[in-house]
């Protein structure tokens, strides 16, 4: 095996009118996890369905396990393997025949593809089910099922696509457990989510596209870094709120967007940019007559840094 | 692009028509058309149109059982369609798609099932004929050669269905437009009467309608008196259809989006 993992170079679709990708480069070498990260519509599916084989690009080029999409699709597909939005089973058979059938297609003899499909049954926690047709599963037994029947066929590269779409927060940590086995294990893995913790939990390195562009990439310690760093934020009376945030102008800082998900009505969010920043702080709201309820500093989510990052591009 | 070896091909078909066969296990439904439905059309239009149409029921039912073999064959092809279609609305096609398996595997997988199910149909209408005094004039060669050539055209009319279940989008309408299309090919035939005593301008198309030539030739060989004909048009349709079908699904299988 030579050049491994997944390139992805100038890569375009076009559906009609509308460009859903207007040039992405992507490199993930082999055994990592790159998160993709970006809103609904930003072209998250589209590179992953492209990766598949599954959709052609306009234009550019992609390299799976070294093969190229277009021109070797049939090698593209020996080595990957695609967990979908949405679960891709046959709800007319048992999950046992599910896995039993994929292995088959996967080459193994029937007595190999019958152990394996018991394996992977066991293995998922589904051993007690596996007899039932799927149409009965929950939601979390047929993500499972769905994940098993991509791993029976052990691919060198997974894609996963907003794979905690729909699961609660207990089967989403069984979820990332189970990821994170897979790439202990070397396994080269595509991640598309929309959660920046999903990206912080088990990436490598985090690519953020909108709008079908990439708008940012690193680490997701150096995409948090771009942000500012550290964060201030104060709460004071309602009616002193417009008195600090001049006071701490003043006083050097940069205002920022709080996180989306809190009320924010009387927190001031800013950024500390430099070491004396905190200090000048303190020093500005002292020599005020702003009553403050709260002070402190914490680092900002990654939800903020995607946040300012799409902000930054529209 | 790298091709599968053909025994590749053979086994991924076979899978993937063993999954179409176990999906009854789930649901025995899906006997219902081979079993149950030429039944009720034999019992309806030999009891009921018999006498009207051939002087006694024995007479029709000599005539019109060939005509209900091909008519049911029609009838279970539309199940191939809306289950291709089914497939594509569930997601799993896109599975099916991103492995490594022979381009024409789930769907030849699917038509190998209902051809079964299409094998069973016509045991059930031979065995059930024989209550109204349906007799195989043709003895066994003449019978398993009217067999063979029906599961032909019976094969043929599930690649057409298939063509249509990756072609349109909804399930509600693959289920539609499989039953329609076949209507005035059931009707404009020898299935039900002969062709002699339509209109002229009908007259044209039943003869050299499909059905028609397919019915005809499974007549004679069922009565024993098969004409080169029938049987050399039969085929020559059966063919044709396998032939432009058959590659058009699997390329629209493929460039579909799901």
């Amino acid at each position: 095996m030579s050049a491994g993992g997944i390139v992805v170079e100038g890569l375009t679709k076009r559906f009609g009118e509308v460009a859903a990708l207007k040039g992405v480069d992507l490199d993930v070498p082999p055994g990592t996890v790159l998160g993709l990260l970006g809103p609904n519509g930003a072209g998250k599916t589209t590179i992953v369905r492209i990766l598949s084989t599954l959709e052609r690009p306009t234009s550019g080029r992609a390299l799976v396990g070294g093969h190229d999409v277009v021109r070797d699709p049939q090698r593209v597909r020996e080595v990957i393997a695609v967990v979908g939005q949405y679960a891709t089973i046959d709800d007319g058979i048992s999950g046992r025949e599910n896995l039993y059938m994929l292995a088959r297609l996967r080459g193994e003899s029937p007595r190999r593809a019958r152990a394996r499909a018991d394996e992977m049954l066991e293995l998922f926690g589904l051993d007690a089910s596996g007899g039932r047709t799927a149409k009965g599963y929950s939601g979390g037994m047929r993500r499972r099922l769905d994940l098993a029947a991509s791993l029976i066929g052990r691919p060198e590269i997974l894609y996963l696509d907003e794979p905690s779409t729909g699961l609660d927060p207990r089967s989403r940590k069984e979820l990332w457990d189970i990821i994170r086995t897979m790439t202990d294990d070397g396994m080269t893995l595509l991640l598309t989510t929309q959660h920046m913790e999903e990206a912080e939990v088990l990436a490598d390195d985090v690519v953020v596209v909108d709008h079908g562009q990439v708008i940012a990439r690193g680490t997701p310690k150096e995409l948090r870094s771009r942000v500012g760093g550290q964060l201030l934020y104060v709460q004071a009376a309602l009616g002193d709120l417009a008195e600090a945030r001049a006071a701490l102008v003043a006083a050097g800082l940069t205002p920022v967007a709080g996180p989306p998900d809190t009320s924010g009505e009387d927190v001031l969010h800013m950024a500390l940019a430099r070491d004396e920043d905190l200090t000048s702080a303190l020093r500005a709201l002292g020599g005020s007559d702003v009553t403050v309820t709260g002070f402190g500093t914490r680092t900002p989510s990654l939800d903020e840094v995607f946040l300012a990052l799409t902000r930054e591009d529209a | 692009m790298s091709r599968r070896p053909l025994p590749h091909a053979f086994r991924d078909a076979a899978v993937m028509a063993r999954r179409n066969l176990v999906q009854i296990k789930g649901d025995p439904g899906l006997l219902l058309d081979a079993t149950l439905t030429p039944v009720i059309i034999s019992v309806i239009f030999v009891a009921v149109f018999g006498a009207a149409i051939a002087g006694n029921v024995t007479n029709y039912a000599q005539y019109f059982i060939p005509g209900i073999m091909a008519i049911n064959l029609m009838i279970i092809s539309r199940t191939t369609g809306v289950g291709m279609s089914v497939d594509f609305n569930s997601g799993v096609v896109d599975r099916f798609r991103s492995l490594p398996i022979s381009r024409s595997a789930v769907l030849t997988g699917r038509v190998i099932a209902d051809s079964l199910r299409m094998l069973l149909s016509l045991v059930v209408i031979i065995a059930c004929s024989t209550l109204f005094g349906f007799r195989l004039l043709g003895g066994p060669v003449g019978t398993l050669g009217a067999i063979a050539l029906l599961m032909g055209f019976g094969i043929a009319m599930s690649w057409i269905a298939v063509f249509i279940g990756v072609s349109v989008r909804s399930i509600t309408t693959v289920s539609t437009v499989t039953s329609l299309w076949v209507l005035p090919f059931q009707f404009g035939s020898s299935a039900f009467v002969p062709t002699e005593g339509m209109p002229a301008w009908l007259r044209a198309f039943a003869d050299i309608n499909p059905i028609t030539l397919v019915v005809d030739a499974s007549r004679g060989l069922l009565d024993g008196h098969a004409s080169s004909q029938s049987i050399t048009g039969a085929i020559a349709w059966i063919s044709a259809i396998l032939v432009v079908f058959a590659p058009m699904s699997v390329g629209r299988f493929y460039r579909r989006r799901a």
